[in-house]
């Protein structure tokens, strides 16, 4: 049942060709950050996506980041293009971190991916930041007898397999 | 859900196959129309989990339906993750009831062989929890249980012996089953002495990528009525997912506890009166030893839940062996055969109601399904 309070049939239509324009526009915009994140990475890992575009932009300059939400000030990670919190599209910004945090917990793993397997077995470690977020990396010159649940940690970006990679080391 | 019955089911051997998929699940299909006692004429749908993209054949379930000219009123083909089977059943009966349809076969096969471990790793595990920021770093699914797995020895709620006799009672089980991959028992020391994989994870303490393929025919309750001691009721089905990826976003939340599993099971148990106790057959899906204490725990089992049902006893993921996309049907075939008091040597005295915990391949979806005998009895003593 159609109450007053609801759009007209031609507010509706208005609505949707002001959209399909900003969708055109906003594509345009990603189709060249798409070819500026295949220029930097190839055709991944990392794949491209709008929202972690200027994530892996800065990876690649040495800088790490997590993101936060421009509309609610939610922070986040990985770096993604609704906000999980407010739902908002495309708010995804960056924000800086020291990047510190604790392990969480970890493992040794030696099932990696084949561009890995040159530096296998790694130490792969899920670290909580003091923001409150959760990233999963390697913990770096760290036999696997000297690693600790609650090691004090910080995550920085490093040339690993000549590529720019975000890895912790213990402090 | 006693209007609509599994009537019929079969599995073929857990085994490297060189048959190409499609061929392996019309021999599980006509076996399982076989196992039920039904013509083709009433087999009136069918319902398939999509085949890996490495399968030859695509569009598999209309191939399938012309080669085995089977003439029906319903088709779909359904995703494997998450939990494929469980969805397929409860589509199926959904299907049965509203068509007034006599019976729909479901079915789903498998050729891990014909993937490659690189290409495992590179193209299918690295891309299940988030293929840009985790996969690259060789996060797949025996990551994250080892990861859990190293919370539980932390925290002091297990040790390495713990998983390695998980891995030892299941492949115990597994030399009583026909079915299942692996021949040979094993020990607690060889299981600690295997190649370390994803520490505290070793080689005998994780599934084998095996072939398979398993089928099932649901029926209509006047088909089930016609041998009521073999027709198995779909009792309950409940699903859960947290919202969260298996590497959280939320600092400090634990790999091990499971949510999902823990609220699908807790919905399970008020959906029917029952409690874990109830169940005298339990099938979950667990590819890494570790993996049992837990999802057991979230279930709602105490630390000694060998002691408060049967876990496993076709020898599981880990002893029978793992078809990825089929495997649900091993584990509901296991529960089909002890409520019919078919199981042979692996057979649980009194099986009235049996369970199977189906995971997504990570720690965050879960569907828990109750499966009972369509008489209401229970197997002999």
């Amino acid at each position: 049942m159609t109450t007053s309070t609801q759009p007209s049939t031609q507010e509706r239509q208005a609505a949707l060709k002001a959209e399909i324009a900003a969708s055109r526009e906003r594509e345009a915009l990603i189709k060249a950050q798409a070819k500026t994140h295949e220029d930097t990475w190839g055709k991944g890992p990392p794949f491209f996506s709008s929202a972690s575009f200027a994530f892996w932009q800065e990876v690649a300059k040495g800088h790490f980041h997590i993101a936060r939400c421009s509309a609610c000030a939610h922070k986040f990670f990985p770096p993604r293009v609704i906000c999980p919190a407010c739902w908002t599209p495309d708010t995804c910004t960056l924000q800086e971190t020291a990047g510190e945090g604790r392990v969480f917990s970890f493992t040794e793993s030696h099932a990696v991916p084949t561009r890995v397997i040159p530096i296998a077995p790694v130490l792969l470690v899920a670290v909580d930041l003091d923001e409150g977020v959760r990233v999963l990396t390697w913990l770096m010159d760290t036999p696997l007898s000297e690693a600790k649940m609650g090691q004090r940690v910080r995550i920085a970006v490093e040339s690993v397999l000549e590529r720019p990679t975000y890895v912790a080391r213990r402090i | 859900m006693s209007d609509v019955a599994i009537c019929g089911s079969a599995v073929l051997p857990n085994a490297i196959y060189f048959q190409p998929e499609e061929d392996l699940a019309m021999r599980a299909i006509v076996a399982a129309a076989k196992d039920a006692g039904i013509r083709r004429e009433d087999i009136r749908g069918l319902i398939g989990l999509t085949p890996r993209p490495s399968a030859t054949q695509h569009y598999m379930s209309s191939h399938i339906a012309s080669r085995l000219r089977l003439s029906v009123e319903y088709i779909a083909e359904i995703e494997v993750a998450p939990a494929g089977l469980c969805n397929a059943i409860r589509l199926g009966a959904a299907v049965i009831r509203e068509q007034n349809l006599p019976a729909i076969a479901i079915y789903g096969s498998a050729r891990e062989s014909a993937v490659p471990t690189g290409d495992y790793f590179d193209l299918r595990t690295s891309r299940i929890s988030d293929a840009s920021f985790n996969g690259p770093f060789g996060m797949g699914p025996i990551a994250w249980d080892a990861l859990a797995a190293q919370e539980l020895l932390s925290a002091g709620e297990a040790t390495e012996r713990d998983f390695a006799e998980i891995s030892v009672r299941l492949r115990n089980s597994a030399l009583q089953n026909p079915t299942a991959f692996f021949k040979k028992p094993i020990t607690v020391d060889e299981v600690l002495a295997s190649r370390a994989v994803a520490s505290p994870i070793r080689l005998l303490m994780i599934c084998p990528r095996t072939d398979g393929a398993g089928a099932i025919i649901l029926a209509r309750e006047d088909i089930a009525q016609r041998d009521p001691g073999r027709a198995i009721a779909h009792h309950a089905q409940a699903i859960a997912h947290d919202g969260d990826n298996v590497v959280s976003e939320f600092a400090g939340r634990s790999f091990g506890h499971m949510p999902a599993t823990r609220a699908a099971a807790d919905k399970a148990w008020k959906q029917t009166g029952l409690g874990p106790k109830d169940i005298q057959v339990v099938e979950p899906w667990v590819p890494f030893s570790p993996m049992e204490i837990m999802v057991m725990r979230a279930l709602g089992y105490s630390r000694d839940y060998t002691k408060e049902t049967t876990v496993s006893p076709s020898g599981g993921l880990v002893s029978r062996g793992h078809p990825a996309v089929p495997t649900g049907f091993y584990s509901l075939h296991e529960i089909v055969e002890q409520l019919r008091g078919e199981a042979g040597a692996r057979q649980v005295k009194k099986a009235r109601y049996g369970m199977t915990a189906s995971e997504a391949g990570n720690f965050n979806t879960c569907v828990v399904d109750i499966f009972a005998r369509f008489d209401g009895g229970t197997t002999a003593a």
